[in-house]
């Protein structure tokens, strides 16, 4: 019985870190946001100052930095989907497998989407069959 | 209740769009330049689609921040200045990303060297 109400705790505690995560990665991509827009606005200035710009964007620092982005996005999406579906279906009691099956889905995601840019990192070109 | 469902209307949405615009920009990973963007934004149906991402994207990142800083926030004029700053910085950004997208004239772009 104190068990139950221990791991009850427990489960919580992750919940509040599963919300805050998506909360801060939020904050991240909206700040990446208006970043973003600054930067394709520089178009305005003409392609020598934009194409400067790209230069600058292409170091490793600035491809790591996108890879965040990219992370970001997914963890902060799969995780607005896992809340929206826990809504409108009523999953509330299937509340741990949905938070497995998220973290699943964002573990893939992340292999799909981050393999590739991070062999464009390292200079490779990604092959597609 | 408003910014809670429109929240979650402009996500449902924008993961679609975000989709689209990495498939259509970024994939496979390649050095954009002057030409890329400019080549896409020349086309009239990624000026359309670039603008609804655009606002729609503000909009639930300003919204989102909105949520968060009204979890935190309980002074009732801290609130009020806190809107005012996110409707500022949203028109602001709007009407930057707009000028690349509707203003800034990327047929001329394209034929200029």
């Amino acid at each position: 019985m104190l068990r139950a109400v221990s791991e009850r705790v427990e489960w919580r505690r992750l919940g509040f870190w599963v919300w805050m995560l998506r909360r801060v990665s939020g904050l991240g991509i909206a700040f990446y946001l208006l970043l973003h827009i600054v930067v394709i606005h520089q178009l305005v200035a003409g392609r020598a100052t934009f194409d400067q710009a790209m230069d600058l964007f292409a170091s490793p620092a600035f491809r790591l930095g996108e890879l965040a982005v990219v992370v970001a996005c997914i963890v902060h999406a799969v995780d607005g989907v896992r809340v929206m579906a826990i809504e409108a279906f009523d999953l509330a009691r299937a509340e741990r497998r949905m938070l497995w099956l998220s973290a699943t889905v964002a573990g893939v995601a992340v292999a799909l989407g981050g393999t590739p840019l991070l062999l464009h990192l390292l200079g490779l070109r990604l092959v597609l069959p | 209740m408003t910014s809670w469902l429109l929240q979650r209307v402009s996500a449902v949405i924008l993961l679609g769009m975000l989709f689209w615009h990495l498939a259509a920009a970024h994939f496979p990973p390649r050095d954009i330049d002057f030409d890329n963007v400019v080549t896409r934004l020349a086309d009239p149906a990624w000026k359309l689609f670039y603008a609804v991402f655009l606002a729609l994207a503000l909009f639930h990142a300003l919204n989102g921040v909105w949520q968060v800083a009204g979890d935190w926030t309980v002074v009732q004029s801290h609130r009020r200045s806190i809107m005012a700053l996110l409707w500022v910085t949203g028109a602001v950004f709007l009407a930057l990303g707009l000028q690349v997208i509707v203003v800034f004239d990327s047929v001329v772009a394209v034929a200029r060297p």
